[in-house]
């Protein structure tokens, strides 16, 4: 990804030069989409997958089934919920914040400031992997 | 059966004969002087011709793996991959045409760009063994998606990996980007729990659009710019050019990065669109 929008024929930065209709132009682009099943998108964002306690990567309020946590709070409901009018999409930003929750929580650990156990129940609670070369950790490919 | 004809007969077994006739492969053979040929020879003249243009696309990367080797990935530069596809194909070249006469892009208002990611397992689908299990990497535009959603062409792939391969590989890349006004560079070395910065260069607004270009500009190339738009067109050919004298004399970017000195001229020779609406 970083080659494709920021190499040396980034779209994002330097554009491709082709030849149009006789005239050169160059074409940049900008990342908006990301189409992919759910194995490709838990490799892509670091998500923990679909059997983890957050198994679906789109809404925040969806835990695991059997799980016993959505009826502690209001607003959170297990994946076999039929009702789909009760799933609350994450906001960019707020996945965002959650990975850089996890990359503070993970430089804690490495400084000796966190017990690695409290960074794995981070890890569980937002559903998501640190990956400090990963997607998620690359300001320039975040996108709404 | 003479020897001729048995050669013959064995390219024949190559092709798939459906709906062609027998006689008209033999004159296709022969035309194209594949009935001198051995089997071997033949299907070597092909696996060369493919080579031949796979290699216009092809960049390869030498990677450190965790265990300490190197690994040479060959990808397709996907810029050189839809210079290439552009240029070899009229009718994506139509399509292109088509929907840049409707929404033409520009580095301010850029197309859409649409990212797949899938698996894929070649070979025996019985079979269970999950190490052939493959990432392929496609890439479209939503521009073209909206004229002709259906036609599999508009969808480029410049990456297939094997994803324990992915696992075990240790990223170094190289960022040249133009970010909030200024043009910058680095190669960084990533390992999973670090990221090393060989090299950075970095050019702010205040340098680019301030005092020093204008002197750069009067000292390098004799120019003695008369409008902003002028000013801001050399002093972009300028800076490119010190990147290219800082990528070859530096020694610091990674050998697999040969293809950028090339890029880098072209975009110094190109024209400036970021200032094309600046004040003037």
């Amino acid at each position: 990804m970083e080659h494709l929008l920021f190499g040396p024929l980034g779209l994002a930065t330097a554009g491709v030069p082709v030849r149009i209709d006789g005239v050169d132009r160059l074409i940049f682009g900008r990342l908006t989409n990301l189409l992919s099943d759910g194995d490709g998108h838990r490799q892509a964002w670091d998500w923990k997958g679909a059997s983890s306690l957050k198994p679906c990567f789109k809404h925040f309020n969806v835990l695991r089934k059997g799980s016993s946590l959505a009826e502690r709070k209001p607003g959170f409901v297990e994946i076999d919920c039929c009702d789909s009018a009760l799933f609350r999409s994450w906001a960019a930003a707020a996945v965002f914040k959650a990975a850089d929750a996890v990359a503070a929580a993970r430089a804690r650990v490495d400084a000796g400031d966190m017990p690695r156990r409290a960074l794995a129940e981070l890890e569980m609670a937002v559903g998501l992997n640190h990956n400090s070369h990963g997607m998620l950790m690359s300001p320039r490919l975040r996108f709404d | 059966m003479s020897s001729k004809r048995r050669r013959l007969g064995n390219h024949l077994d190559l092709i798939h004969r459906g709906g062609v006739t027998v006689q008209g492969l033999a004159t296709l053979l022969v035309a194209t002087g594949a009935e001198t040929m051995t089997v071997d020879g033949l299907r070597n003249k092909m696996r060369d011709a493919t080579k031949a243009e796979l290699n216009k696309v092809l960049a390869c990367s030498r990677l450190p793996l965790k265990d300490g080797t190197d690994w040479v990935w060959h990808f397709m530069d996907p810029g050189k991959l839809l210079q290439t596809l552009l240029a070899e194909s009229p009718s994506l070249r139509q399509l292109v045409s088509t929907i840049w006469s409707r929404s033409p892009c520009t580095l301010d208002s850029p197309w859409s760009l649409v990212v797949g990611f899938d698996e894929f397992i070649p070979g025996n689908k019985l079979s269970t063994d999950q190490s052939r299990k493959t990432m392929v990497l496609s890439f479209s535009f939503m521009e073209m998606e909206r004229c002709c959603s259906s036609v599999g062409a508009t969808w480029f792939t410049p990456v297939v990996v094997r994803s324990n391969t992915i696992a075990q590989v240790l990223v170094q890349s190289l960022h040249l980007s133009i970010d909030n006004g200024a043009y910058w560079m680095s190669v960084e070395t990533t390992s999973l729990n670090e990221r090393h910065t060989l090299g950075r260069l970095h050019f702010s607004p205040r340098f680019v659009c301030g005092f020093w270009p204008t002197i750069l500009c009067q000292l390098a190339c004799g120019l003695s710019p008369r409008s902003w738009n002028e000013l801001a067109e050399a002093t972009h050919r300028v800076i490119w050019g010190v990147m290219i004298v800082v990528y070859v004399g530096g020694g610091r970017v990674a050998a697999h990065d040969e293809g950028l000195l090339g890029a880098l001229a072209v975009r110094a020779a190109w024209p400036c669109h970021r200032w094309s609406a600046g004040p003037d």
